[in-house]
């Protein structure tokens, strides 16, 4: 016995198109013409979580996000860091144009009280960014906290290590992030270039991965 | 004028009822017998003036109580508290409470609407009442039991004639009198001249009928709300999880909220005492971003709070007090969202303050030192600041304390970029540092930023990211 006759095949088929062209909402400039022109939403996605995967920690995945985070203090919204690994510095921040005045950071002192903040802050709508460093995310968290993005129409930043990578995850965008190498002569030229390589994984609205190089210069 | 009346009939039990649901059976008992029972302790064949003994014979899960005056006559003072933030004059009686209406009514629109609202602010309270409206205070209080509502002197004439002597808020021994002298109402009590019911029944019950028939005016002066708050609830059954505290807890919010909207006034810091039997008393205090006196935002807090929070005994009694009271002002502090329809960023910093610590909420700005490690802070500026004047040249991260490293950064990919030596004028021998931007294989590609002291000693600051 046929699973479905040719009609309801074909009409399946016409709802999968429409779903997957369905326009998406325009997200917030990433602040790197090539990456806003690779998403989709034309910048990082609101409402949602996005992971961000990468061999190290300081690997130049909080400096990519440098530039959104100053565009929203700067329309003086709220921002807040989720237990980041070292102490952000003011200095450099401010450099970079984020209004401290407008950004939070949140102490927590176990991994699973940072998530339970983590979840309240995406899911509370007063804050525009929320990026966190979970150490360890177990069974249906993304889901949760990707859940509480969409309620709280936040862009959620959840930054880990790419052992993760192979991991299922609920997260509607998901990228790896490797510094390119250099040699050293290229380094003594100028070692405050950096060359970020962005592999997107997965993407609401995008049917193949796609790999893009950002230049970044650590003194901006 | 118009004068309505709030009579909390069964007051005793009323009190002693307030930190328990309804539905379970509560009496107050003074000398081993009963003296007051509530609706659901009566349906079990409970009666006042029986032992003890036997009612707890009749109810399994019985909750006693002594009967407390003092308590009583606070509750009250209470209540004029929270009921002036409908009017300014405000009686307090004998188990009632006196409001002058008429310029209420202006505000809260109809006489039926403002009784309505009344009523069920009481009711979130924890108290049931009966209401009576007329223009003297004595009448509005009289009219109350049977919820009479006379809104002019026609109408007040007319349903005083068919009060009975009884029913007047009178001592026992006046009452008495006036029953054995065989009036049956007051109708007949009022065609007496005022001469020859002074012979009869003495001046007290002469000038209490002027002043019910407006005659004579009502010499109390009206209540005084004080400038801090004070409030607690006797639990007639112990509570054994901290959840278990949300009910009663939400009643005296209710009522600090209410004292303070009659105040204009407002409050940030809240202290709670939990009374144990065999314990000395836990205490917690509650603090908000901004002043305010929605009971819901205290609420959410104080859950927060008690989810983990273990009870060292069981709670027999709970105090809410505020201090520090000072005058409302709209919000419009920038921790808070104008728009309304989004949670305020203050009220979900808050809420993690509560569950994870003061400390964990924090910002982080810069200080002026040349010293890296001391040229940062954890904390709150909201008002505008000078931007960092300091290098850019420094990485995005900071290690809280920098760390002596066991090899010297490989030169081949270390580049110098900054001496530092300030502080010289603090120290003769305060060490010139040089900075370096290192990229190490053992770093696999990040950039560290690393110093070296004059005696070769390199320490890591901080990645660049």
């Amino acid at each position: 016995m046929p699973l479905a006759d040719n009609t309801t095949l074909l009409r399946l088929q016409q709802e999968l198109t429409t779903v997957k062209y369905r326009p998406q909402e325009t997200g917030l400039a990433t602040g790197y013409q090539a990456l806003d022109q690779a998403l989709p939403s034309k910048g990082w996605p609101t409402g949602a979580v996005t992971e961000l995967l990468v061999p190290r920690l300081g690997s130049g995945e909080f400096r990519l996000l440098l530039p959104l985070l100053a565009d929203i203090t700067g329309r003086d919204q709220w921002i807040a860091l989720v237990r980041p690994p070292w102490v952000p510095n003011p200095h450099a921040l401010a450099a970079a144009q984020v209004d401290l005045r407008r950004l939070r950071l949140i102490r927590a002192k176990t991994s699973k009280d940072a998530l339970w903040a983590t979840d309240q802050l995406l899911r509370s709508g007063a804050f525009k960014a929320v990026v966190a460093w979970p150490e360890a995310l177990p069974g249906a968290s993304i889901r949760k906290l990707q859940l509480a993005a969409e309620n709280g129409r936040c862009c959620g930043f959840l930054i880990r290590s790419d052992r993760h990578m192979r991991q299922h995850s609920m997260a509607p965008l998901r990228i790896h992030l490797k510094p390119r190498s250099f040699s050293e002569a290229e380094f003594l030229h100028n070692p405050y270039r950096l060359e970020l390589q962005l592999q997107i994984l997965k993407c609401r609205g995008l049917l193949h991965q796609r790999e893009l190089t950002v230049e970044m210069n650590l003194l901006e | 004028m118009l004068w309505l009346c709030l009579y909390f009939p069964h007051w005793p039990l009323q009190v002693a009822e307030r930190g328990i649901k309804p539905q379970k059976p509560l009496v107050l008992v003074r000398n081993a017998r009963v003296s007051h029972a509530n609706a659901s302790a009566r349906q079990t064949g409970i009666r006042p003036g029986m032992r003890t003994a036997a009612a707890y014979a009749l109810a399994a899960g019985l909750a006693t109580a002594q009967r407390e005056r003092s308590a009583e006559q606070q509750a009250l003072q209470r209540l004029a508290a929270w009921a002036y933030q409908y009017s300014d004059r405000i009686l307090l009686d004998q188990q009632a409470l006196l409001i002058e209406a008429a310029g209420s009514l202006k505000l809260y629109g109809s006489l039926p609407q403002f009784i309505d609202m009344l009523q069920t602010g009481l009711k979130r309270l924890g108290y049931r009442s009966r209401i009576g409206v007329a223009p003297t205070p004595a009448a509005a209080r009289a009219f109350a039991p049977r919820q009479t509502i006379a809104v002019d002197r026609t109408q007040l004439q007319q349903h005083i004639q068919h009060l009975s002597p009884a029913a007047l808020p009178l001592t026992d021994d006046r009452r008495l009198a006036l029953q054995q002298t065989g009036v049956p109402d007051l109708k007949t009590l009022l065609r007496f001249s005022p001469a020859e019911l002074r012979r009869r029944f003495g001046s007290e019950l002469t000038n209490y009928l002027a002043r019910l028939t407006g005659q004579q005016l009502d010499p109390r002066t009206p209540y005084q709300p004080p400038s801090r708050f004070k409030s607690y609830l006797n639990l007639p059954a112990p509570i054994h999880i901290a959840e278990g505290l949300l009910f009663a807890a939400r009643r005296l919010l209710e009522e600090l909220c209410g004292f303070l909207t009659a105040t204009d006034a407002a409050a940030s810091r809240i202290e709670w005492r939990l009374g144990h039997e065999d314990h000395p008393a836990s205490r917690f205090t509650i603090e908000l971003s901004s002043p305010d006196r929605d009971p819901a935002r205290w609420m959410v807090i104080l859950q927060e709070k008690l989810v983990n929070w273990e009870l060292p005994a069981p709670i027999e009694k709970i105090s809410l007090r505020a201090d520090r009271i000072v005058s409302h002002k709209p919000r419009q502090n920038d921790w808070l969202d104008q728009s309304g329809e989004k949670e305020a960023t203050g009220r979900v910093l808050e809420r993690i303050q509560t569950r994870l610590g003061k400390e964990s909420v924090t910002g982080i700005h810069h200080r002026q030192d040349y010293y890296p490690e001391k040229s940062w802070c954890y904390q709150v500026f909201d008002e505008t600041r000078n931007q960092s004047h300091l290098s850019t040249h420094q990485p995005l991260w900071l290690l809280p304390q920098p760390v002596s490293m066991p090899d010297k950064p490989n030169p081949s990919v270390s580049v110098a970029m900054q001496q530092i030596k300030t502080g010289w004028w603090k120290q003769e021998d305060w060490p010139t540092r040089v900075y370096y931007i290192s990229s190490g294989i053992e770093s696999g590609g990040l950039r560290l930023w690393v110093y070296q002291t004059p005696n070769d000693n390199y320490y890591l600051q901080g990645l660049y990211d």
